[in-house]
């Protein structure tokens, strides 16, 4: 007696279908009249590489964002560090120092401390940055 | 049914598509387009959704070719697509999974693809005891003869579903068949064709 596997090959070889050819030549016929994907080598052929790619652009689109929103002229949003250190010691100044490893719950100048030695790194970290892409943004 | 393509032959001809020949791509596409027919008939509710199910499948893998990975099969690709348009279908032709009264009625596409002294054939009982879904995993393991991991590709399931799948539908396709013979043999009353075909169904994924 077959076992279940060979009677489902051999069945399945009793079973016959084939395209009409009416079909086939509309087939052929739009085939040929189709642009076909991407038939010539890609910049970025593979997942990875346009992940990577995509991963890359998104970093420079976030610092170029955040460059402009540094800019500390009226209207323009400033990054949480920099309005933690300029307004001083409130509830939302102690979750962001909190968020930055800083005990949330020490005493009032010492977080007052912080925030200072916080607003001065920024500030140079922002300098830094400035004199490095400012000419690049305008232009120059 | 033979293979479509010797491997060799599909090698060169997935390299020249792959080197932008259209000509290849549609070659390759022709070498397998009967045995992806046979196996939309298998699932198909109707022979004008397998034809349907088969152009939208071609034109689809035509346009998207440069998503092909080589790791793959490219059978296993086209199948993976052909379940897709399947689905798209369905979803289309019954949004609330109620079939019409006409495609009730119509023959089923399986069917046609037997010849008609033929209907012992383990895959109508397959079709009539199975889900889609175990059908599928079922046909593609052994009328198509891919691997596990590339049923679970085309599928889109996990390795260990597709080995628990197919173990179960041939367990309940033994079932099926050994109650289908025993109701041939006249256990069953012969006149009432809704005993056997329950017989068949009962055990149902």
């Amino acid at each position: 007696m077959k076992s279940i596997d060979q009677q489902l090959q051999d069945d399945s070889r009793r079973i016959r279908a084939q395209v009409p050819p009416a079909l086939a030549n509309r087939l052929h016929n739009t085939l040929a009249s189709t642009e076909p994907g991407n038939l010539t080598p890609t910049l970025f052929p593979g997942r990875w590489p346009r992940v990577a790619a995509g991963l890359a652009l998104g970093i420079m689109a976030a610092v170029v964002i955040l460059m402009w929103g540094g800019r500390n002229e009226p209207g323009k949003s400033v990054p949480t560090v920099a309005v933690i250190a300029e307004t001083g010691s409130d509830a939302a100044a102690r979750v962001g120092l909190g968020f930055l490893g800083v005990d949330s719950q020490a005493p009032e100048a010492e977080l007052q401390v912080e925030l200072q030695r916080l607003a001065s790194d920024w500030q140079r970290i922002r300098s830094g940055v400035r004199k490095q892409f400012d000419p690049i943004l305008s232009g120059g | 049914m033979k293979p479509i393509v010797d491997n060799s032959r599909e090698q060169i001809l997935l390299e020249s598509a792959r080197g932008g020949s259209q000509s290849a791509l549609i070659s390759l596409l022709q070498a397998h387009q009967d045995r992806l027919f046979r196996f939309l008939m298998s699932r198909a509710s109707s022979r004008a959704d397998a034809e349907d199910a088969l152009q939208e499948c071609l034109i689809n893998a035509y346009r998207y070719f440069d998503s092909y990975r080589p790791k793959w099969r490219f059978s296993t690709w086209l199948y993976r697509i052909a379940l897709r348009e399947l689905g798209k279908l369905s979803r289309e032709n019954h949004p609330h999974s109620q079939a019409s009264g006409s495609e009730q009625h119509a023959p089923d596409p399986l069917q046609m693809c037997i010849r008609d002294d033929d209907r012992q054939n383990l895959w109508l009982t397959a079709k009539a005891c199975l889900s889609e879904a175990a059908f599928t995993a079922l046909w593609l393991r052994y009328a198509e003869d891919l691997p596990v991991r590339d049923v679970a590709h085309a599928m889109g399931r996990p390795q260990t579903w597709v080995k628990v799948t197919v173990h179960r539908a041939k367990k309940r396709l033994i079932a099926a068949h050994r109650s289908q013979q025993a109701a041939d043999k006249g256990k069953v009353p012969a006149a009432d064709p809704d005993r056997a075909s329950s017989l068949k169904c009962e055990t149902a994924l």
